[in-house]
This record gives structure tokens, C-alpha cells and sequence, in this order.
């Protein structure tokens, strides 16, 4: 299994958090918000895209809205394998920060 | 629609949703549409537009990419789909492979063929405003139509019109030079006079010299590339001296500069260029002088309409010399006679020269290179007829993997993308196939037929894109028809077993059909095309031209002619030795003749041919009144020996009832009429016999030495007239012609339309066998579980045979029906440019029609028996 970039891993774990809002809007303000950075809709789309060919996302699709200009919108869920790869993640993470602590600041 | 105000920039939103991928493109309008009108309440219209028009640059590119690349990993799928169905239907893909790379390949021949020719003279720089001057001539009832100008006329052109940028004038000499440096002496044909504007006019490209000085000086030489390889191989030729004569007297020229070698495609090839002012004929000052060309280089914008306009009154001033005065010349054109210059764009010359005599090179014609053009797309519409049969008729076998396939969900605009890719693929598999025989043969080709093509002509510029996408787009065609064709079947029924292919049968057997036609309609036109040409050969002359030779006699032979023939006459081959100037194919001159005690109203036009007191004898020619030239009598130096065609002409004419020992006249010299000879073909058999008269050359004088041989060895009587030749003129070129070769030689073009028929009839049976192979083995397959029941109730292997033969045997059929009066018509047009012809039997049909019959049973009948021999068992099981 390849293992999913950084910037992947953030959009499934945005998925996963925003439940059954996750739209390519929600997502992006979610990722602008906690990260500081502007994430294009460009951007954005291109990598859920790949993570949907990829098997790590699923779609379903909402009601159409007024403020879309009439237009449905597309909403992401994570798969099975979307769950997998994040806990695949999670384990080697887990195991590869724990050498690291947060050294005792001077200051505090 | 009415534009909301607080809508996003309607071109920005169209060009964001268009480079979006089709599935997602409402989604993603959507979400664009929902962020901006969010942005409006948070940060006003105007910040809200901006980032909407900043996402071209933000969102757009990787939106694009992705759509990009996305498509192509879809094209690698059904590129490897496609490959893999090739595989598995190798026979099928082979056919089609095959079948189309033998139809481009006729198609690229053909598209090198029309570019050399529409290329011609095309290379040089102003090639566009370069003209060639040209005379129109009519009196005395002749009307001729030359590419020949006066000496005179282009100095005179020169200084009265400012239109004229350059001119340069042109001459070529008749009759063979030699040239020598030191001990190497050859016969040159291609020597040219011109002027040194003939650089600024043409931009024949200059190796060694200054174009613009290169042939001012007097005695100075222009060599191309080759010709200075030839007289000084591996030496710096600049500076040399190489001597030229005609025979009368010798001039030393000094090589000055060299050029390039002509390319083929120009309308004239010189091996030398020499000052025109060191020749005589450059300062005559005689508008009708009938020798000579000129070239003129327009200024830009200038009209060759106005140009033209300025010619008749220098015309008329330019006629004052022949005529006395203008008057004279102006009561000279108002009784109907015609002399004019006109202009003749050089990009015309070689496809558009209809009709004007006397050009440097034999030229193209406009109408061959339509008639290719034709035959071009002819075989790419049968290739792609091929093509369209054989993918359709698989349709059954592919229809289950469509049921299945559209039953998994794959739409029916992904289905129609996966046949054509197959298709297209097929096509540049075939394209990349077909070099294999064009590299093959060309070099053959071009041998055979005498052109100068090469592959590389198929790289130029807008050859090559032309060819890629034009076949892109025959296999986008030929995949069309079967891919829709198969992406409508509907999955219920085909997964049932309900389709029935055989539903299209009747537009695939009129493709078979008309392949066939053209297969048959091409037999027969190339069997009579042979016929003829071994008409023409074995016909009888009147003369005996498998026995005779001549040789081009210098002038330095005339004293010694009578001791040369009696030395020549002592080799055993060799019976008779004549003086002559005629040889066949040469130009003839003719002049009209009325009765000399008559009115002389009357005229006849007479071929005018001369030849010394053995002229009969040694040409084998029969008289059939009267006597031929005695030797010794000097009356006869004024006497006419006709043919039976002009005795006949003459006789009705002026009334006479015996043409012996009546005089003719043509206005300066009378003649008196010895004897007539038997009609013979002295021209060749395009044209009906012409009135002929034969007059006696002077003692030893003649352009020609004609031997008869007797039947055996060419080489041997060559070699024995070489050593007389040596022994009398050792310093004279020597060079035979054989009346045979000279004779073929006017056949020539009908040779090579033969060849080319024979060469189109192969490739187009052979397509058309392609294409009943295929269908013959689709219908085999097909019918392979009513052969087993067939079988099991006892139907013989033949019956069986003959039940698969007979549509194949039927199609065969119709196309004949169809091919027969088609190609009656070609024929018999045909067959019209000659005056002697062979007869038009049934036989050409007949053997076509067999001979296609024959093929077609071969390429069915292999397959055929295949299915008709299998166990039934095997055929009847798989249910």
C-alpha cells in the first residue's frame, strides 16, 4: 500500500471530523482555518479526487441549494480503506514520536 | 438570460466549468458559486470578484492538468483493451493491418508522385513572378503555339517595359557538342547560352563563383556539381580550360564558376552554362528567328496582364525588318495571320503546357496528376471499405463482450471510445507498415518509369502533419460505422443470442462488389493496354526496323562517305549502307505543295523526309510506281519520291491520273514526282499515314548513316561499324541508335500507364481478395452449426464447398455485370489516341472476369473446405 502524502492525510482526517458535512467548501475552510494557509479550490479538488479514485473516499450526493445557484452539492465519506490507511497512520506515527517530547522551555 | 448583478463573471465561471471534467463540472460550479456568494456577504461584490477572477490562475491550471491526465490514463486503458483484442483476433488484425498498409502505401506513392509534380520549378525565390515568353505563330494554315521567343525579342522587352525586374535569355543548342579537357571527350546535350541575369531571374544555387559576374566575361563557363566531377574528378575545376566544338569549329571556354546539380523537379537541366554573347545567333536581329527562349523576372505588384498589353507594338516594330515597313506587317496580320508574344507564368510550365510545341524537356500533365489523385482515393476508399467489412462482420463475436461490458455499467460514449482507439490504432499500425514496401519499391519504380521520387518528400512540411491526421481520421472513419454500430446493441438481447449480424450483409456485400468492379474494370484496361503495345510492336512498318541501325554522322565523314560505306559493307553482318535524315521520332519538317503547270489554290501539305540513293534499299521499303533515285543522275537532285498517301492526295486534288512525272511546287523551288513507294509507317501508330515526300540528300551529306544488318548479333555489327568509324573519324563521338529502341521509345508513355495499370490491378486484387478472405472466414464461423447439421443429414465435403463458394461466386458475378460496360467505355476511349489499333474482342473481358473468379474462389476456398471437412461433432457440441 502506498501510503498517503501529508497533505492527504490531512484532507481524510478533515473528512473524517466535518462527518456528513464534508463538502469540497466545508473541507477547504476547515483546512484554511487550521492550518493559516489559503487552500485553493483547485487544490482541493484535485486531491479528494485522487483520494475517491483511490478507494480512500466515497461520495454521496445532497440536495440541490439556492446559494449553489441550483446546483447539488457532493459530499465526501471516508471507506473502509480510508479508515484503514488512517489507522495504518496512526500506528506508525504513534510508534515514531515516542522518542520525541517537547523539551522544558527556559522560559518555563 | 438576464445577467444578475451578484452573479460571478459569467466568462470566468464558463471557462472554470469548461476545463472542468465532465462528471464533475456541476459539482465543482456549485462549490465555486456557494464561496463566492459567501465572500460577497463577508467582504463586499467587489473583493468577492476578484478572487473569483484570481481562480484562473489559482484553481484552474490544476483542474485542467487533472482532467489532462486523467484522459490519458484512460487512453492507456483501451490502448491496452485494444492491443489485447488484436491479439486475440490476430487473423482479423492481420487483414486489417495488412490490407490497409498496402492501400496507404499505394496512397503515399501517389501523394510523393502529385507533390513532385505540382513542386516543379516551385524552388526558386520569385518563382511567382517568373514568366516565360512564349510565340504564337499562324500562317499559311498552320497555327503553332511554341515556347520559343526570337533572340531579339527579350533585349528589346528589356528597355521598354519597367515591369521587367530581369530577363534572361535561353539557348540550347540542337545538335550534340563535345567537349573536352585534355583525353577526356564526351557528347553533351544539355549545354546552355544564357546571360548573366539568368542568376537574378532563377536562383539556381552557385557552389563555387559570384552569381552576379560568373558569365560576364566572354568565353566563361558555368559546370554543375556533377558534370565538373566528370571532366575533373578530384580537382579544384575553377580556372580550367575545357574545349567545345560542333563539328565546323572549336571554341576554349573557362570554367568560372560551378552550380549546384539541377534538382528534378525544374522544367529544364543544363550541365552548362555559356555566355549567350559568344554565339552568333544572339545579335540576329529577326523577330521570327524561331530559336532561343527567354525568362522574365515581373517587379513585385507589377501586372503580367498590363505587361502582356505592351507587346504588339514592339511586335510591330520589332516585324519591320521582315516586313519592309509596319504597313506591310499590319496587311500581313489583317489577312488572318497571327504573330504574338505571350506569357506563360513559370509555375504553369510543366502541368499546363498543353498545346505548346517545342519545350526543352518533355513536361506533366494536369490531367495525369487527377487521374492519380482519383486512383489515390479510390484505393483509400477501397482499403477503408475493407476495414469498415471485416470490423463489422466481428461484430458477433464482440457483441457478447459489449452485453457484458454494458451490463457492468460501461456507457455507451465509453464503448464508441474504445472501438475507435482499437481502429485508430489499426490505421497507424498500418501507416508505419506501409514504408516497408514503399522503401521497397520506390528505387524500382523510379527506374521503370523514369521519375525522380523519393520518400523523403513525405516529411516536408505539410505533407507529414497531413498524413498523420489524414490517417487519424480513416481510422476514426473506418471505426465509426462498426463502433456504433456495436455500442447500440442492446445488452438483453445480444446476451440472449438474438442479435443477427447478417442484417448489414446487404451494404458489405455492395463494398465486396464494388471492390471487385474496380479489380475487373483494371484487369481489363491493363489487358488491353498490353494488347495494344504488342500491337504496335509486332505490327509491319513497311520497313524493316528489327534489322536497321543508324549512326549520327559528323561532317567530317562527308568526303569520305563513298570509302566509309565500302569499308563498313566488307563486315559480314551488314547489307546496306545508306545516308539518311530520318530516324523514327525525330521531327520531320513539312511544307505545303500545289501543282506546278496549276492555279496553285490548291495546297497539300507534305512530310518532308531525305535520304540518298540507297535510302530504299537499305530501309527495306517497297515502291509501288515508278523508280526510286538512280546514282549519278544529278536531274534527280530535284526530283520527289511520294508515298502512296501523297500520291493519292494529289492525284485527287489536281486531277492527275498518274502522279509520275508531274511537278509540284511550293512557291520557291519545283519538283518533279520519280515514283511512288508502298505506305509505311514512318511516324508512329497514334497517327493515321501522313503525304509524304522523299528527296535525294547531296552526295555524302545526310545527319545520319543508316545500316541494315542481317538477323543476329547487335553487338557484333556495332562493334565492326566502331572500327571503321575509328579507322575514318577517330576523333568523332560515336553513337548508334537502333530503329527498334527508337521506335519504342514513341510509345513510351503508353508503357508506363501499362505498368502502372498492372502495378494498381495487383494492389486492388489483392485488397479486394483481402477483404472476401475475411468475410469468407466470418461466414464460415458463422454458419458452422448449420454445416454440422448439414453434415450429420449427409451433405458431401463438395456440396458443402460449393453451398459456402456460391456468394463469393455470386458477388464475382455482379461485378463483373457492373465492371464490363465501364470498361468497355475507358477502352474504347482509349484505344481512340491511336489510328492503328488492335481489335477490341471479348477476350480482355472474359479473362478479367475469369481470372477474378479464379482469385476469389482461392482466397474463400482455403477456408471453405476448412469448415466443410471439420467433425461436426465439434460444431454442434458447444451449445
Amino acid at each position: 500500500m502506498k501510503y498517503p502524502t501529508k497533505k492527504e492525510e490531512l484532507l481524510l482526517l478533515a473528512v473524517l471530523r466535518l462527518r456528513n458535512q464534508a463538502s469540497l467548501v466545508s473541507i477547504r475552510k476547515l483546512l484554511s482555518e487550521s492550518t493559516g494557509e489559503n487552500w485553493s479550490v483547485g487544490n482541493v479538488y484535485v486531491a479528494l479526487d485522487n483520494l475517491l479514485r483511490a478507494g480512500y473516499l466515497e461520495v454521496f450526493i445532497g440536495e440541490p441549494r439556492a446559494k449553489r445557484g441550483g446546483k447539488a452539492v457532493k459530499y465526501y465519506r471516508l471507506t473502509e480503506e480510508g479508515f484503514k490507511a488512517l489507522a495504518e497512520i496512526k500506528k506508525i506515527q504513534d510508534i515514531m514520536w515516542q522518542a520525541f517530547s517537547v523539551p522544558v522551555s527556559e522560559e518555563s | 438570460m438576464v445577467s444578475n448583478p451578484n452573479d460571478p463573471p459569467r466568462l470566468v465561471r464558463w471557462l472554470l466549468s469548461s476545463c472542468s471534467p465532465a462528471a464533475d463540472r456541476l459539482f465543482l460550479e456549485g462549490d465555486f458559486e456557494e464561496i463566492y456568494h459567501a465572500l460577497v456577504a463577508e467582504k463586499g461584490r467587489q473583493a468577492a470578484r476578484r478572487w473569483f477572477r484570481l481562480q484562473c490562475l489559482h484553481s484552474l491550471p490544476q483542474i485542467a492538468g487533472h482532467a489532462i491526465a486523467w484522459r490519458f490514463v484512460m487512453l492507456k486503458n483501451f490502448l491496452k483493451i485494444a492491443i489485447r483484442n488484436l491479439r486475440r483476433q490476430w487473423l482479423t488484425s492481420t487483414i486489417n493491418i495488412v490490407g490497409l498498409s498496402v492501400g496507404f502505401a499505394v496512397v503515399l506513392l501517389i501523394v510523393l508522385f502529385v507533390r513532385s509534380e505540382l513542386a516543379y520549378d516551385a524552388f526558386h525565390a520569385g518563382a511567382s513572378r517568373i514568366y516565360r515568353l512564349n510565340t504564337h505563330l499562324a500562317f499559311s494554315g498552320r497555327d503553332v503555339r511554341q515556347a520559343v521567343v526570337a533572340p531579339a525579342v527579350a533585349p528589346a522587352l528589356r528597355g521598354a517595359c519597367p515591369e521587367i525586374q530581369a530577363a534572361a535569355r535561353l539557348f540550347i543548342e540542337m545538335n550534340p557538342l563535345t567537349v573536352s579537357a585534355g583525353d577526356r571527350k564526351f557528347t553533351e546535350k544539355r549545354f546552355f547560352y544564357t546571360e548573366p541575369e539568368f542568376f537574378d531571374v532563377f536562383s539556381f544555387p552557385l557552389v563555387a563563383g559570384d552569381r552576379r559576374t560568373v558569365l560576364s566575361e566572354p568565353y566563361s563557363l558555368v559546370l554543375t556539381q556533377s558534370t565538373a566531377r566528370k571532366y575533373f574528378p578530384r580537382q579544384d575545376p575553377i580556372g580550367k580550360v575545357l574545349t567545345v566544338s560542333n563539328g565546323r569549329k572549336a571554341a576554349d571556354y573557362t570554367i568560372r564558376g560551378i552550380a549546384a546539380d539541377v534538382p528534378a523537379e525544374s522544367h529544364f537541366h543544363f550541365d552548362f552554362l555559356a555566355p549567350f554573347s559568344d554565339h552568333e545567333l544572339s545579335r540576329v536581329d529577326n523577330w521570327f528567328l524561331q530559336a532561343g527562349r527567354a525568362y522574365v523576372l515581373l517587379r513585385e505588384g507589377a501586372s503580367p496582364a498590363a505587361l502582356e498589353a505592351k507587346f504588339p507594338p514592339l511586335v510591330e516594330a520589332g516585324s519591320r525588318s521582315n516586313f519592309g515597313s509596319v504597313e506591310n506587317f499590319r496587311n500581313w496580320k489583317a489577312e488572318g495571320n497571327v504573330f504574338e508574344i505571350f506569357l506563360q507564368p513559370l509555375l504553369d510550365i510543366h502541368l499546363r503546357s498543353e498545346g505548346l510545341d517545342a519545350q526543352i524537356e518533355p513536361n506533366g500533365d494536369i490531367a495525369e496528376v487527377w487521374i492519380f489523385g482519383a486512383i489515390a482515393f479510390v484505393v483509400l476508399l477501397a482499403a477503408v471499405f475493407n476495414f469498415i467489412n471485416l470490423t463489422t462482420s466481428r461484430s458477433l463475436q464482440r457483441a457478447n463482450e459489449v452485453g457484458v461490458r454494458k451490463t457492468l455499467g460501461s456507457t455507451r460514449s465509453l464503448l464508441v471510445r474504445q472501438f475507435l482507439t482499437e481502429s485508430i490504432l489499426v490505421s497507424y499500425a498500418a501507416l508505419g507498415l506501409s514504408f516497408v514496401p514503399l522503401l521497397l519499391f520506390i528505387p524500382g519504380l523510379n527506374a521503370m518509369i523514369g521519375l525522380s521520387l523519393s520518400i523523403d518528400g513525405l516529411f516536408l512540411w505539410p505533407i507529414l502533419p497531413s498524413i498523420v491526421c489524414g490517417v487519424g481520421l480513416v481510422g476514426l472513419a473506418a471505426g465509426a460505422y462498426p463502433a456504433f454500430c456495436l455500442a447500440s446493441f442492446r445488452p438483453s438481447r445480444v446476451l440472449r443470442g438474438r442479435i443477427d449480424p447478417t442484417r448489414r450483409s446487404r451494404l458489405r456485400s455492395s463494398l465486396v462488389v464494388f471492390q471487385f468492379s474496380l479489380s475487373i474494370l483494371l484487369f481489363i484496361v491493363t489487358f488491353v493496354v498490353a494488347g495494344q503495345l504488342r500491337f504496335v510492336r509486332t505490327k509491319d512498318l513497311g520497313f524493316d526496323k528489327d534489322r536497321l541501325l543508324a549512326v549520327a554522322a559528323p561532317p567530317a565523314l562527308s568526303g569520305r562517305f563513298e570509302a566509309f560505306k565500302a569499308e563498313v559493307l566488307k563486315a559480314p553482318g551488314i547489307l546496306a549502307v545508306a545516308r539518311s535524315a530520318y530516324l523514327p521520332g525525330r521531327f520531320l519538317p513539312a511544307e505545303d505543295y500545289a501543282d506546278a503547270q496549276g492555279s496553285g489554290d490548291t495546297r497539300i501539305n507534305l512530310a518532308l523526309m531525305a535520304g540518298d540513293e540507297e535510302f530504299m534499299n537499305a530501309l527495306g521499303l517497297r515502291l509501288a510506281t515508278g523508280r526510286f533515285f538512280s546514282p549519278g543522275r544529278t536531274a534527280d537532285s530535284d526530283a520527289f519520291v511520294l508515298n502512296e498517301e501523297a500520291a493519292r492526295r494529289l492525284s485527287s486534288a489536281f486531277g492527275w491520273t498518274d502522279p509520275v512525272a508531274k511537278s509540284i511546287t511550293n512557291g520557291r523551288e519545283t519538283q518533279t514526282i520519280i515514283g511512288v513507294l508502298k505506305d509505311f509507317h514512318y511516324q508512329s501508330l497514334h497517327r493515321t499515314i501522313h503525304p509524304l515526300a522523299i528527296s535525294l540528300l547531296p552526295p555524302g551529306q545526310g545527319p545520319f548513316v543508316v545500316v541494315r544488318t542481317k538477323p543476329g548479333n547487335r553487338e557484333d555489327v556495332v562493334l565492326s561499324l566502331r572500327r571503321a568509324w575509328e579507322a575514318f573519324v577517330p576523333n568523332q563521338p560515336f553513337e548508334a541508335f537502333f530503329f527498334a529502341d527508337e521506335t519504342e521509345k514513341l510509345y513510351q508513355s503508353e508503357k508506363r500507364t501499362a505498368l502502372l495499370l498492372v502495378a494498381f490491378s495487383v494492389f486492388a486484387i489483392f485488397l479486394g481478395c483481402l477483404g472476401l478472405f475475411g468475410l469468407a472466414s466470418f461466414t464460415a464461423e458463422r454458419r458452422t452449426k448449420e454445416i454440422g447439421v448439414r453434415k450429420v443429414f449427409g451433405a458431401s465435403e463438395g456440396k458443402l464447398v460449393v453451398m459456402l463458394l456460391r456468394q463469393s461466386g455470386q458477388w464475382v458475378l455482379a461485378a463483373n455485370l457492373i465492371a464490363w460496360p465501364v470498361a468497355f467505355f475507358v477502352v474504347k476511349g482509349w484505344l481512340q489516341n491511336f489510328a492503328y489499333r488492335t481489335d477490341l474482342g471479348p477476350w480482355p473481358f472474359l479473362a478479367a472476369g475469369v481470372l477474378v473468379f479464379i482469385l476469389a474462389c482461392l482466397a474463400v476456398g482455403g477456408k471453405a473446405f476448412q469448415a466443410a471437412s471439420a467433425n461436426p461433432v465439434n460444431a454442434l457440441k458447444y451449445e
